[in-house]
């Protein structure tokens, strides 16, 4: 099950029918993606919703960005922020980052993205394969 | 005795913790700071968007390197303000950064009397990493008027152990992209020299802005209306 690059292909071609800033891949809904526009080259913090409306457990194994050499889910918490190697989300259950909890960091940037700009997620799940989105960057504070 | 059991969990308490005009910070930034003794955490009851904390924590009495590197004694620099303290690094992507532009936002929207009883003190918890140059320059990128302060880690550290924070700045991974666990909260001194209030993450410009009033306004906490 790898629907996810064909309907953000879909979601592009049929830009009317489709809310650009949630994609589906298989029985998983992400939505709400955004990052931090960038303050250093060194790191950004990029947060996203994923909800499983299928009736079987998936995986989030890793993330990817075109714009970083490296994307790390962390979670921050008492102790620091936590690296995860991956993260579940459980048949009828979602996964929602936010600032100051689980985020996805993203380090070592090719250049510092300006509000407005949009950056390349790729998303490895175990079950639904890789799910591609587009992600809109936005100020720390307006 | 609630108060001696479990560090791990805070020997604080979060009591009522609806912040109905912000968003509900996660816990997590929270927990970030515990608090040794017996002390108490609540919704401000004042109209304040930031979270009570009850006894007051006294305002801590250090001198560190400023970015310039001049001698900077935070008791007397910032005597007569409102003022905001965190402990960050410059690295960190999600917290730092969102606590100093919420702060920054505030300070645009806010009245200039305000602005110029406000002091903003950032103290990195990464003195390997963040130069003073480098520091300035990050800092500048919210607002040119913050203060930097640069000091070892052990000093830094015990800083932080004074005013009851934990984890010190621990850091996690080798390499040079490592990570720092650091306290995710602003601690406000008012000019009784006692910081009333904490603000979690998250908390709007809005929000700031209205309670940097409030604060700025009386110097010290709100009476209860």
């Amino acid at each position: 099950m790898n629907a996810g690059p064909s309907l953000l292909l879909a979601c592009g071609l049929v830009a009317a029918g489709c809310t650009r800033d949630t994609v589906h891949a298989g029985p998983l809904e992400i939505r709400g993606a955004f990052a931090f526009a960038p303050i250093t080259l060194e790191s950004t913090g990029a947060y996203l919703t994923i909800i499983n409306h299928g009736t079987t457990s998936d995986t989030l194994v890793s993330v990817r960005c075109t714009c970083a050499r490296a994307a790390t889910l962390h979670q921050s918490g008492p102790g620091g922020m936590v690296p995860r190697a991956s993260v579940p989300i459980p048949a009828g259950d979602s996964l929602r980052m936010v600032p100051g909890g689980m985020h996805l960091m993203l380090t070592s940037l090719d250049h510092r993205a300006k509000p407005g700009e949009r950056l390349t997620l790729v998303l490895r799940f175990a079950r639904a394969g890789d799910v591609t989105l587009e992600v809109p960057v936005r100020p720390y504070a307006e | 005795m609630g108060c001696a059991v479990g560090h791990a969990s805070a020997g604080w308490h979060l009591t009522s913790l609806a912040l109905r005009r912000v968003v509900i910070p996660p816990i997590g930034a929270i927990g970030l700071l515990v608090l040794g003794s017996c002390r108490k955490a609540e919704t401000a009851s004042v109209g304040l968007a930031g979270v009570r904390i009850t006894p007051a924590v006294a305002k801590p009495e250090f001198t560190l390197r400023d970015v310039r590197g001049r001698p900077f004694d935070f008791q007397r620099e910032t005597r007569g303000k409102i003022t905001l303290l965190f402990f960050g690094y410059t690295h960190c992507p999600d917290v730092c950064p969102l606590q100093m532009a919420n702060i920054a936002a505030a300070l645009k929207r806010s009245d200039r009397k305000v602005v110029r009883d406000v002091a903003v003190v950032f103290v990195t918890t990464d003195s390997a990493r963040d130069s003073p140059q480098r520091l300035a320059q990050w800092l500048a990128n919210f607002d040119s008027s913050f203060v930097g302060l640069i000091g070892t880690e052990q000093r830094v550290n015990a800083i932080q152990a004074g005013l009851k924070f934990l984890p010190q700045s621990v850091r996690d991974g080798a390499g040079p992209d490592y990570t720092i666990a650091h306290s995710a909260v602003v601690l406000a001194f008012t000019l009784d020299d006692s910081a009333h209030v904490l603000y979690p993450s998250g908390i709007e410009p809005t929000a700031w802005a209205r309670d940097l009033a409030l604060l700025a306004g009386t110097g010290s906490l709100p009476a209860r209306p």
